[in-house]
């Protein structure tokens, strides 16, 4: 069957640039997209409990709880 | 073969003498609790203590008026909330075939274990509690040089209160004393001189030092309480805070269905507070390595 071949045209003519408009960086418009991939893992059974063990200071010592928030962090952090 | 003869000793024919009437104990610790803290022995649940708000004084001209202040007051409990205990059974032939009596003995060691676990329990607690805070120089109290300096810093943290005249305390551990002995020593005439003839003075600065061994502070779960205090020490005012024990030790003896001899239970009831209005008078140290 005869067919009529299709005549390919540039959409838009190509820009030409000149000296008094800088172009647009590509960088500029394309931000970096932050992908956040987690990996479902099992916390160990001593990150777990020290992690319950945490709650219960918080909920036993109310007043103190703010001043070793950061230490008992640490400690879970290194289990 | 073997020679046998009225010479002949086997070794059931030798004598022995016993040092003592009683079997060894272990070593035991220094019980510290009850030097620091005021104990309640009643037999009740809760002991409440609740405290009102401050109450604020006007200064102003002669204008023979006033303002009328609202007040609050607010529940603070002490609650028995932890039971330690001991049970052993001592069998008829231990009691009746050794020299000593074994009944006795471990009624008596289930009693002191008790008392030590208590002893770590309220101190653990206390600190734990305590919400003065404060953290020792590289080296804590094993540099000698640091001594001066945690004291002053102690003690200036829970001045200018009048608890503070019911006596200061500071519970360290035994591996601490390498620097406090030899701080103690080299500071001060009379005092180096009490140091160097009598050993380890057990107050510096006007604060009584009780030493505990090494492991009792823990960052643990202990009975129902969760306690942080490994790596620290606690310095404070004493009698802020109140345990309650309820008749003290408890103990029993039973006769048990399919044994011979008896079961021995050795109990305690415990409860324990740092009253809300004092409890910066108990300082959390933090030991810097």
């Amino acid at each position: 069957m005869p067919y009529t071949p299709i005549q390919l045209t540039p959409s838009s003519s190509p820009v030409i640039g000149n000296n008094t408009m800088p172009r647009k960086k590509i960088t500029d418009e394309l931000q970096p997209v932050e992908t956040k991939v987690e990996v479902a893992t099992e916390e160990s059974a001593a990150k777990q409990e020290f992690r319950a063990f945490i709650e219960k200071v918080k909920e036993q010592h109310p007043n103190k709880y703010p001043q070793l928030k950061a230490e008992l962090e640490k400690q879970l952090n290194q289990l | 073969m073997t020679q046998t003869g009225v010479n002949t000793i086997g070794t059931t024919t030798y004598r022995s003498k016993f040092k003592a009437a009683t079997l060894q104990q272990i070593l035991r610790t220094a019980l510290v609790a009850e030097k620091i803290c005021e104990v309640d022995r009643g037999d009740t649940y809760e002991v409440k203590n609740p405290y009102g708000s401050e109450a604020v004084t006007q200064i102003t001209a002669l204008v023979g008026t006033y303002n009328v202040d609202d007040y609050t007051t607010t529940n603070d409990t002490l609650t028995v909330t932890d039971m330690f205990k001991n049970a052993e059974h001592v069998y008829d032939f231990e009691k009746v075939l050794l020299n000593y009596d074994m009944f006795a003995n471990r009624v008596e060691q289930q009693a002191f274990n008790t008392a030590a676990s208590i002893d770590q329990y309220v101190l653990c607690n206390l600190l734990t509690d305590g919400t003065g805070s404060y953290t020792t120089p590289s080296g804590g109290f094993t540099t000698a040089s640091n001594l001066n300096v945690i004291m002053s810093n102690l003690i200036s943290k829970v001045s200018g209160y009048r608890d503070t005249y019911k006596g200061l305390f500071l519970v360290l551990e035994n591996t601490d004393l390498t620097g406090v002995i030899q701080a103690q020593a080299t500071n001060g005439y009379s005092f180096a001189d009490a140091a160097l003839n009598n050993g380890f003075m057990s107050s510096y600065m006007g604060v009584d030092i009780y030493v505990v061994r090494s492991g009792t502070f823990v960052t643990s779960t202990l009975g129902t309480k969760s306690v942080v205090a490994s790596g620290r020490r606690v310095f404070g005012v004493k009698g802020v805070s109140t345990y309650a024990a309820p008749r003290g030790l408890q103990f029993e003896e039973k006769s048990v269905s399919g044994k011979t001899g008896k079961e021995v239970v050795t109990w305690g009831y415990i409860g324990f507070k740092l009253w809300a209005q004092k409890a910066a008078l108990v300082v959390d140290i933090l030991l810097t390595a």
